[in-house]
């Protein structure tokens, strides 16, 4: 005969088994004696537990329980810290906003181009000493540069620090919701 | 108001910070966790330091629980854990203390039934203590917390059947150890 296994056995007690493995035990147990003894072997076990008496406490241990939990200094210590962090991060942007807007770029003037000289070139020295040949050209060359038109330099548009502002003040307050400050409850501590 | 109820009111206005509320639930929760402790160390002033260690760790970690989940198995469970902690680092006594003796039993049977129950009881104790840390842990959360396989495991962070074979074989031994007990009776 196969008798039934530990894990069947404590399942069993447990009431851990499904009712057909529950039905097969049940059936086993009532014609195996090995098995009803370590059956028995066990229950005597949780009889056991089950009458262990709990023992009572000497005293409240209420008061030194809560003089040891943490203080409220430590608490306060981590809000000034991140309030100081926030000071400091608003004021850098604040800081640098003005900054920004102060920095507007001069009107640069326009910068005519100059009136360049009439060029003289000198004429060339006929290339043979009798003048077998009338030049046609005339004795100077003259160049004359033509007057560039004045060109003005582009002017940058002014700069308006409010989109700028905006964008840092809504960065500190991104930063301070990231740090829970505005949604989290901080328990009261002593 | 059922002491569920007024667990989970406590415990909704210790989450908001209110201390006496968390002091209520220290003092109504002591005794259980201190027999948790008691169980599993052996020891009552280890027990005490137990005892305190895990209501600061409830304390710390209230954020994390969900005050509609019963009160008093997450606190257990702590409990569980720090003790095991202190049981890895210190083996537990053998026997109880000279001073820890069990409460007295039921005044009304005749006075050969104190002694057997006395020493019943005393010997049931020296032999959960005599368990190695782990068979312990599983004795505690399945017969003094009622917790099921699944929820020691989940408690424990242990696989279903390394809960289910230390259990086992937890009982066996105590049967065994036990065994001269219960020929005597």
């Amino acid at each position: 005969m196969n008798h039934l296994s530990d894990f069947t056995i404590n399942e069993y007690l447990d009431d851990a088994l499904d009712a057909p493995a529950r039905r097969a035990a049940e059936t086993h147990l009532a014609a195996c004696p090995a098995c009803r003894a370590r059956l028995d072997d066990l229950r005597f076990v949780f009889v056991s537990l089950e009458r262990v008496a709990d023992l009572r406490l000497h005293r409240d241990l209420t008061p030194a329980i809560m003089a040891n939990l943490p203080r409220k200094a430590g608490l306060r210590f981590r809000q000034r810290a991140l309030a100081a962090q926030g000071g400091v991060a608003l004021g850098f942007a604040l800081w640098l906003g003005a900054f920004l807007a102060a920095l507007r770029p001069p009107t640069l003037p326009a910068l005519p181009l100059p009136d360049l000289p009439t060029l003289q070139l000198p004429a060339l020295l006929p290339l043979f000493p009798l003048d077998l040949f009338t030049s046609p050209l005339p004795n100077v060359l003259t160049f004359h540069i033509p007057d560039l038109p004045t060109l003005p330099l582009p002017t940058l548009p002014a700069f308006h620090p409010l989109p700028l502002l905006t964008a840092i003040l809504a960065s500190f307050a991104l930063w301070l919701i990231g740090n829970r400050i505005l949604l989290r409850t901080l328990p009261e501590r002593r | 108001m059922t002491p569920a109820n007024d667990d989970r009111l406590l415990a909704t206005r210790a989450a908001r910070g209110d201390s006496q509320a968390f002091a209520e639930l220290v003092h109504r929760h002591q005794q259980a966790i201190f027999n948790v402790a008691y169980r599993l160390l052996g020891n009552v002033q280890d027990a005490e330091d137990a005892v305190q260690e895990t209501f600061l760790r409830v304390y710390r970690f209230f954020g994390r629980f969900d005050v509609n989940r019963p009160f008093a198995p997450w606190v257990k469970r702590i409990a569980v854990n720090v003790c095991l902690n202190r049981m890895t680092n210190r083996p537990a006594p053998r026997s109880l203390d000279a001073d820890d003796a069990p409460p007295a039993p039921d005044p009304s049977p005749g006075p050969e039934v104190h002694t057997i129950q006395r020493d019943l009881g005393r010997r049931v104790w020296d032999e959960i203590l005599a368990l190695p840390p782990r068979y312990r842990a599983v004795i505690e959360l399945r017969h003094f917390q009622g917790l099921s396989y699944a929820e020691i495991a989940e408690a424990l962070n242990l696989p279903l059947n390394t809960v289910k074979s230390d259990l086992f074989r937890a009982r066996k031994l105590l049967a065994t150890r036990l065994r001269d007990l219960r020929e005597n009776r």
